[in-house]
């Protein structure tokens, strides 16, 4: 599989705080990968060392073979970064055709380019209107068209749904998922759920140190259920812990329990057995879940 | 580094600096300021400045003031609108080309756009594009004021000869030259300000307090006069009177735009984005 970064003992420091301590990780071509972290972990600032626009203390890291700053203008990387605007002088269109220009499109397929990206992120509207006439989120979708710009084979999306409403952060994620087959996508972002849906592999950063993690519906042995339940009934973890397959019964938050199990080979699946059982006791569900959530996997 | 040097995305770059001033609402009210403050000085300084100069009764005066400023060469030039739009120009275009030039990267740096343009350029390219594209504005700029001049003394019955279309062409090589350590200056100090005001008060502050510092050395302690030279414009006394040589003209003005550039560039490869 190919490696599109590599990053090696990689180190930053902001005055006396040691913000990224010694990351090395590998993203390779494939399915999304999602950046996560509390709030201060260095998660926007391991995107622009990545993104070259701060360079690291010590230790390597290369996209595509090079150095940040110089893989960039290969074309075959783009970039959500956080917080940046586009210019409000010019219009979208005015902007996102340099763009283009500048990844090698001529002055008609830069027209054309643009047309396409914001169309991808329902923009085409939009095209003559300047940056202060849109709202905070069409900006974001604005920014995002732009990282979309040549069909890079990779591109990190730094809080791309935050500050969208629903309906246009369900289309962002929509555009991820289609394209992820072509593009290999690396996002950051504090919607759990949102990278749960779109990611197989995580790296948690936490405190400026990295901890790589799979999502896993299942391990080798024990198995998980988390369910979130409509009302909360006195007798739920008696009535499952009941059950001949369940080894723990945990009450999370409020409704939401995750249940622990160990599937027999030949037995009835345990989700059959814990649903009839809800059936039989008249416990209404909101949300079954196969697995732990990546909230509680994490934390 | 050269490797990674493009220059069609320079060109690209430059070019969108000129979209800056011609195609935006505040390039526009720029410009219109810019023809309103020409169009006072043909009318009030030029016009009658040149009519005086070739007037017979006050030609012996314009010779004696002119001598005594090292400009008797100005008076030998056919066309005395030339003559008096050099010696305005030269003191004048240095002010424009920091007004226009104050902003070639600091506001985009403090919001972010940057970081979408070097998604696709290098640093290099962002910071030499920037400088040529002020560099273009200004070369049409003078160029305009330059036929602007041509055409006034056109209109005020001069026949306009080659020798003057000539002299033209210099007078607009050495503007360009005289321009340029200003431009590559405000490249210099937009590096470490974070908006165009910014710029301009430090640069005020940097260069009257180098003259200053400059100045009381070399009285007191010893010799540093050559330190002027890191000041844009130094050498514009020297060169009013059309007799300098060509490294006084070019020579000085091109290395102080180099020595500023490879500073800019230092600091710029350097700077988080």
């Amino acid at each position: 599989m190919s490696v599109l970064i590599k990053a090696e003992s990689l180190n930053k420091h902001f005055g006396r705080k040691h913000v990224l301590k010694d990351l090395s990780f590998e993203v390779v071509k494939g399915e999304p990968v999602a950046l996560v972290g509390p709030n201060g972990a260095g998660k926007t600032t391991l995107f622009s060392i990545l993104c070259g626009y701060i360079p690291s203390d010590s230790g390597s890291v290369k996209v595509f073979g090079e150095s940040p700053s110089f893989s960039v203008v290969n074309n075959c990387f783009g970039a959500l970064p956080q917080d940046a605007q586009l210019d409000p002088k010019y219009s979208i269109a005015q902007q996102l055709s340099f763009y283009a220009k500048l990844q090698g499109f001529s002055s008609k397929q830069s027209l054309v380019e643009s047309h396409r990206v914001l169309s991808l992120v329902g923009l085409e509207q939009s095209y003559k209107v300047k940056p202060l006439e849109l709202s905070h989120g069409m900006r974001k979708r604005a920014a995002i068209a732009q990282s979309l710009i040549g069909e890079p084979e990779l591109i990190l999306l730094d809080e791309a749904t935050a500050g969208l409403d629903p309906k246009h952060a369900k289309d962002i994620r929509e555009i991820i998922a289609n394209l992820s087959g072509d593009i290999t996508f690396v996002l950051s972002s504090h919607d759990l759920s949102e990278l749960e849906r779109l990611c197989d592999q995580v790296l948690y950063l936490d405190n400026g140190q990295l901890r790589e993690h799979k999502i896993q519906t299942s391990s080798d042995d024990l198995q998980y259920l988390t369910i979130r339940m409509k009302q909360n009934s006195d007798n739920f973890i008696d009535e499952v812990m009941r059950l001949q397959p369940v080894q723990n019964v945990g009450l999370l938050q409020g409704k939401e329990y995750l249940i622990t199990y160990k599937q027999e080979t030949h037995a009835e699946p345990f989700d059959i057995t814990f649903l009839t059982l809800c059936y039989k006791n008249n416990w209404s569900y909101s949300q079954l879940f196969n697995g732990k959530t990546l909230e509680n996997q994490l934390f | 580094m050269l490797l990674h040097f493009s220059s069609s995305r320079l060109w690209a770059i430059t070019l969108f600096e000129l979209a800056r001033l011609f195609a935006s609402k505040r390039g526009v009210i720029v410009l219109a300021s810019f023809s309103l403050i020409w169009f006072l000085i043909f009318y009030y300084i030029i016009g009658s400045a040149a009519h005086f100069i070739s007037t017979e009764t006050f030609k012996a005066i314009a010779e004696q003031v002119f001598g005594k400023l090292n400009l008797s060469q100005l008076l030998s030039w056919q066309l005395p609108e030339l003559t008096m739009f050099w010696i305005v120009s030269a003191y004048l275009f240095p002010f424009f080309a920091l007004m226009f030039s104050c902003d070639q990267t600091c506001s985009d740096r403090e919001r972010g756009t940057f970081r979408f343009i070097l998604l696709r350029s290098t640093r290099a390219e962002l910071l030499l594009g920037r400088f040529l594209g002020q560099l273009l504005i200004m070369s049409i700029l003078i160029a305009i004021t330059l036929i602007a001049s041509l055409i006034y003394a056109a209109v005020n019955d001069q026949s306009i000869s080659m020798d003057s279309v000539n002299l033209s062409f210099v007078i607009f090589l050495k503007l360009m030259a005289i321009s340029l350590p200003f431009i590559a200056s405000m490249s210099l100090i937009n590096v470490f300000v974070s908006s165009a005001k910014m710029s301009l008060v430090v640069y005020s502050l940097l260069y009257i307090g180098l003259a200053i510092v400059v100045n009381l050395i070399s009285q007191f302690v010893f010799d540093v006069s050559f330190l002027f030279y890191l000041i844009p414009g130094e050498h514009i006394e020297e060169v009013i009177g059309f007799q300098s040589g060509f490294f006084t003209h070019f020579g000085i003005p091109i290395m102080q735009s180099i020595v500023f550039m490879l500073f800019a560039y230092w600091r710029f490869k350097r700077a988080a984005l």
